[in-house]
């Protein structure tokens, strides 16, 4: 797994090579357990979590218990959640598991 | 032999007297032109396959020799031409070389020179019209075996469909049916060792011998233990008998299937060839025996491989020679659905465009034994079996689903491939991981199924596991209300899937994909949000 991690002014931005799924998404958690088990104490003051999936054409179900996790983590920190997306079938997996009800969802334009 | 026709081509009066004679005292047959109309008039279509050669003078009024060479060459490239030049027209001999001249010649003639350069020009002439006399024969052949093996031939138990593809003009890759004793069908499938009109030969011959045989009665091993024989002892050369080592140089990979329908069996013995597949009406699939064996031709001691298998109404059996199976690991794709293109292709009356990956011959034939009553045609597209330690090996196992899928349904959509793939996906890595409990020792079946009439993609996954007590509307219920991170596999599998059913507690699943719509134009998505 090839994450990116960027942040820049109080948004970090936690960017996935590919696909979300069984096989790479322990990869991505335990990158988000080292984001939050830094903290503010690392002078890390952020309030928007972004998470790139613009390269993902596929997300399961273990991909999906990743991105709620995060998303609870955020939530107790007080920080909110953006999923930015490209694929339509992601969409639609997001949908189906009423995630997008509960996150922010970006669509960058074509 | 007749004396070879010569054209000589020459507006001066004596220089062509002198051209006819020089060659009319070699023997040749010799016919003179004045200039290159007379030429053309000579050389009609229905006259220029009777000359062997042209000598042509360059410079002539109206048309000169390098025109009329051209002319000639258009109509027929393996006629030899001799250009006659002079001196100051040296330079024109890159360029008559260049229009295909075989020879020049320079002026003044020399008779010896003319005379040797005739011969040179006749027996290039000959070599040419043998090759190509050569060529369309082997054509001949392959489309004589196209002819045969093209036929979807109609038997009262059955249909059998051929799928040929022959990547050589001729080959020995054959295969030949027949109803025999009124209650038995043969099947042969034939692989001989080249692709030249040799090989095509020794597959007609050997086709031939066997159907000749068994109309004496003779059984395959009989048939097999004797062409072995005459493979060895009269076309191969026998090496050392004391280390048993033979010069092989013919060898027949064959596999031959005898269905009884009274004793509702098949008898298959397969020598060098793939192991059939044999698919039941419900879809389960097998491999009929073991793929390899030893090729007629090979040993003196034949290892004969037989199998009997029970068949039953509607069931099918595969026939593929290793060519068809070469082309299927090419591509990276399974077997069945290679099986799949190859029908599909031949109901669109179209080539498969997957075929041009083919590096062999491709040769793959089908038996259906009819159904009583008529049942829905099912095509196996998948079939393979993980053990619960393959589970990290899960994106290697869904590209291949991929690559499977899209070659035998090419119209399947992105959104439906996605569904497919994530749902087979989630159920594979139950089964691995529950229901194998990640063991070497355990294995889950994995199966995809067309249905071509309903345009039904059928998955179904089997483990050994115990089940599962997952309440799917329960979750449902649950998930509405909060967000849950656990079990979300088979929620989602329930909302991709047409049609979701558990058995054996949950240890077996079957999906149903209905191809017949898009999922991505049917999910009600609000694609405005921020």
């Amino acid at each position: 797994m090839n994450q990116n991690l960027e942040i820049k002014d109080e948004t970090i931005t936690l960017r996935v090579d590919g696909d979300l799924v069984s096989t790479n998404a322990p990869a991505l958690r335990g990158e988000i357990d080292r984001l939050f088990e830094a903290g503010d104490g690392a002078g890390l003051a952020w309030k928007v979590c972004k998470l790139d999936l613009t390269a993902a054409a596929m997300i399961d179900s273990v991909g999906l218990n990743t991105v709620v996790g995060l998303l609870k983590r955020a939530q107790q920190r007080g920080a909110r959640l953006q999923l930015v997306y490209s694929n339509p079938n992601v969409r639609r997996i997001l949908s189906f598991t009423r995630l997008d009800k509960h996150l922010e969802l970006i669509k960058p334009p074509e | 032999m007749p004396a070879p026709h010569i054209l000589v081509v020459e507006d001066d009066p004596i220089g062509r007297d002198l051209l006819q004679i020089a060659l009319a005292n070699r023997g040749y047959s010799v016919l003179a032109a004045a200039n290159a109309a007379e030429a053309q008039e000579c050389l009609s279509p229905a006259k220029i396959n009777g000359f062997e050669c042209v000598v042509t003078d360059y410079r002539m009024p109206a048309m000169n020799g390098l025109e009329l060479l051209g002319w000639i060459r258009e109509r027929d490239p393996g006629l030899a031409t001799i250009l006659v030049t002079a001196q100051c027209e040296k330079e024109l001999v890159a360029d008559s070389l260049r229009g295909g001249a075989i020879d020049f010649i320079d002026k003044p003639v020399d008779i010896k020179t003319l005379q040797q350069a005739v011969a040179r020009a006749v027996e290039q002439t000959r070599r040419y019209r043998h090759m190509a006399e050569s060529e369309s024969a082997v054509r001949e052949i392959g489309r004589t075996q196209q002819r045969i093996l093209d036929a979807h031939r109609i038997h009262g138990r059955g249909i059998v469909e051929v799928h040929f593809y022959p990547k050589h003009e001729a080959g020995g890759d054959y295969f030949t049916h027949f109803q025999f004793g009124g209650d038995r069908l043969f099947c042969l499938l034939t692989d001989v060792s080249g692709h030249d009109p040799q090989a095509a030969y020794v597959s007609a011959y050997f086709q031939g011998y066997v159907r000749g045989l068994l109309q004496r009665n003779a059984t395959v091993p009989e048939i097999f233990y004797g062409f072995n024989r005459l493979l060895l002892r009269e076309w191969n050369q026998d090496g050392d008998s004391a280390n048993g080592e033979t010069n092989v140089e013919t060898s027949v990979a064959a596999c031959a299937v005898q269905v009884d329908f009274s004793n509702r069996t098949a008898r298959v013995f397969a020598q060098g060839t793939p192991a059939p597949v044999y698919l039941s009406q419900d879809g389960a699939v097998g491999v009929v025996g073991e793929s390899g064996g030893t090729p007629l031709g090979w040993f003196p001691t034949l290892p004969l491989q037989q199998v009997i298998h029970p068949i039953a109404d509607g069931n099918s059996l595969y026939l593929w020679t290793d060519g068809f199976e070469d082309l299927a690991d090419r591509l990276g794709v399974s077997r069945l659905s290679l099986a799949c293109a190859l029908q599909q292709a031949k109901e669109r009356s179209q080539p498969p465009a997957c075929i041009q990956a083919a590096n062999d011959d491709v040769l793959m034939a089908v038996v259906h034994l009819a159904a009583p009553e008529p049942a829905e045609d099912l095509r196996p597209l998948i079939s393979e079996s993980y053990h619960g330690g393959q589970s990290t090996e899960i994106d290697e196992m869904q590209s291949y689903w991929r690559r499977s899928l899209a070659i035998a349904i090419p119209e399947l959509t992105d959104s439906q491939m996605h569904d497919i793939l994530l749902a087979s996906r989630e159920i594979m890595l139950n089964a691995l991981i529950h229901g194998c409990a990640r063991r070497a020792d355990r294995k889950a079946d994995f199966q995809i199924a067309y249905l071509p009439k309903s345009r039904t993609l059928r998955v179904r996954v089997d483990d050994p596991g115990p089940g599962h007590r997952f309440d799917i509307a329960r979750q449902e219920r649950l998930a509405a209300l909060e967000l849950v991170e656990a079990q979300q596999g088979l929620l989602l599998v329930e909302r991709l899937a047409s049609h979701l059913a558990f058995e054996r507690g949950g240890a077996g699943v079957k999906m149903d994909f209905k191809l017949s719509s898009d999922p991505s134009t049917e999910a009600n998505v609000n694609e405005s949000e921020p």
